[in-house]
């Protein structure tokens, strides 16, 4: 077999791991959206025609190209290990490792590739064959942000542990240990306030409804949120040890990882004020304690998978309580300084 | 080495190689943390280039015949940066069609490292020894002639060690060039033919 024959095939294996990676997230957004429309089959109509009818517009194919764009930078670690590295040292030149990065680049986008494929078939089936000259446009367009991120001059970098200066440190290592997940905690969050936004816009409800359906699912989205970012500082940062050998007390590092985890949620928060306002600031005064109790979550001595469940139901129990008995958010804010008590507590038992 | 010069981004030079020969047998490279010893093996495998000079393998410029100098060598990073979302069985079998071997050679490799088990999984799953392991498999695929090893027994366990200097003691007996980057001396003294020390990025006496 060719040499690079050889790095083609590992990084169409490699490729299409990241594109089922990207894919699953990116059909379950897509049907949420199209869902959350009054007429689905027109909402396709709709973005078929902007992309490839009589009155195609500019602005579809820059959503695109965004699009095609932030696939690849989002892949472009994964796809890059086979031009830099330890593949480096093997016998294949520059060119064909270049070329199997290209490759893979580009095969990644397949998700958004075919997708934007049909929405032009749908429209020629509608409008004409004519349409069928936008096809090769996405191709072509996935393409060419594939090969401009992989002509960037390679990084040359050493490795360093992170440097610890004061909260900057805190965020530097939050930063590093959730990075991309917290997209991922998003696209799962998104999930119960979406439930919510279709069950107040299918439903004539009166207002004590509507904040109750909106608290539940802001809040539900909220725990989400929290519980896979926790999940993810417990699996990435599991012990720290390291962490907790600095001059810094465990009240601080818990307060750190609250204030950060709490920041997670705005999206939720943002997305439950939008439905409506009152439950956005319910929801907003009840992220403090779900947030100490995710840091304290995330040093329970108990398996990931549990730890995270149990501060799942929690989270949903809350939100219940919260949807329907609003005042519940005062015992909820005053047991705030409590929740990192205990949070701190567990953090120094985590010593011994 | 001749004439290297190789820099990270936004610092002096990292390494400055006048003039540097590895010879057949065991070279211990050896000198502080940040010394540069590892930034030596990464251009001596090719895998950075630098920003002066000429690093050649066997005769061949690693960087003008790539492919002839590269398949005279085998690199184990300290720090393996295996490709993420391969299984290893497919990064050895990656390593066997560019070194011209067998499948077979894959079974071999796997079974003399201990990884039967774990051939499915990705580095991703893997813990930094079995990914040291992977990178020590991959080594021993076709076993080219110069061994460049940075810190090869660090994070293996016992039986792993014991088998990884075995098979450095075979390829210096076997007549190979084998550079190995260390801070642990005692395992290696009865092979050891040549010491480099580094300090400040810059070969010392």
């Amino acid at each position: 077999m060719r040499r690079g024959e050889a790095l083609l095939r590992l990084q169409a294996a490699t490729a299409v791991r990241v594109a089922l990676r990207l894919l699953i997230p990116a059909v379950a957004l897509a049907v949420l959206a199209i869902g959350l429309q009054e007429d689905p089959a027109r909402a396709i109509e709709r973005v078929a025609s902007a992309l490839a009818g009589p009155e195609a517009t500019v602005t579809a194919w820059i959503v695109v190209a965004v699009a095609a764009f932030a696939i690849a930078s989002w892949a472009d670690p994964a796809v890059a290990a086979v031009e830099h590295g330890w593949i480096a040292h093997l016998p294949a030149t520059r060119r064909q490792r270049r070329l199997a990065r290209w490759s893979g680049a580009w095969l990644v986008q397949a998700p958004l590739v075919l997708s934007v494929s049909l929405l032009v078939a749908i429209e020629a089936a509608s409008s004409g064959p004519a349409a069928l000259l936008w096809l090769p446009a996405c191709p072509a367009i996935a393409l060419a942000c594939a090969i401009a991120l992989g002509l960037r001059p390679h990084r040359r970098t050493v490795a360093s542990p992170p440097r610890p200066s004061g909260s900057g440190f805190a965020s530097l290592a939050f930063r590093r240990t959730v990075g991309e997940r917290i997209v991922d905690a998003w696209i799962a969050g998104a999930v119960p306030l979406a439930a919510a936004t279709l069950f107040l816009r299918n439903n004539t409800l009166d207002a004590p409804a509507i904040r109750l359906g909106a608290t539940l699912g802001g809040g539900l989205s909220a725990a989400t949120i929290l519980a896979l970012s926790g999940l993810a500082l417990r699996r990435r940062r599991p012990q720290w040890a390291w962490a907790r050998s600095l001059p810094v007390g465990s009240r601080r590092r818990v307060r750190e990882d609250a204030v950060h985890l709490g920041l997670s949620t705005l999206p939720a928060v943002i997305g439950t004020a939008l439905l409506d306002p009152a439950s956005g600031v319910l929801v907003l005064a009840v992220i403090p304690w779900l947030a100490l109790r995710t840091a304290t979550a995330v040093r329970a001595a108990v398996p990931d998978e549990t730890a995270m469940t149990v501060l799942f139901g929690e989270g949903a129990a809350v939100s219940a309580l919260l949807a329907l008995m609003p005042w519940s958010v005062l015992p909820a804010l005053a047991g705030a300084p409590f929740a990192l008590r205990v949070a701190a507590r567990r953090d120094r038992e985590l010593k011994r | 080495m001749t004439g290297v010069r190789f820099s990270y981004r936004s610092r002096r030079f990292a390494l400055e190689v006048e003039s540097l020969r590895f010879d057949p047998g065991l070279t211990l490279l050896l000198g502080d943390n940040g010394a540069g010893k590892s930034t030596l093996l990464r251009l001596a495998a090719g895998v950075e280039r630098p920003d002066a000079g000429s690093v050649t393998i066997g005769g061949f410029d690693l960087w003008t015949a790539e492919i002839e100098a590269r398949a005279l060598l085998a690199y184990v990073p300290d720090e393996p940066d295996l490709v993420p979302y391969a299984s290893v069985r497919e990064i050895l079998l990656l390593v066997a069609r560019l070194r011209g071997q067998a499948a077979s050679a894959v079974d071999s490799a796997l079974d003399a490292a201990g990884l039967s088990a774990i051939e499915r999984r990705s580095p991703r799953e893997l813990s930094l020894g079995q990914q040291r392991r992977v990178a020590l498999a991959a080594a021993r695929i076709a076993t080219p002639p110069v061994l460049l090893l940075d810190d090869p027994l660090e994070a293996l366990d016992d039986g792993t060690r014991t088998r990884t200097l075995s098979w450095i003691g075979d390829a210096v007996e076997s007549g190979g060039t084998v550079v190995v980057s260390t801070h642990e001396l005692p395992p290696f003294s009865r092979w050891e033919t040549a010491r480099v020390r580094l300090a400040g990025g810059r070969p010392v006496a």
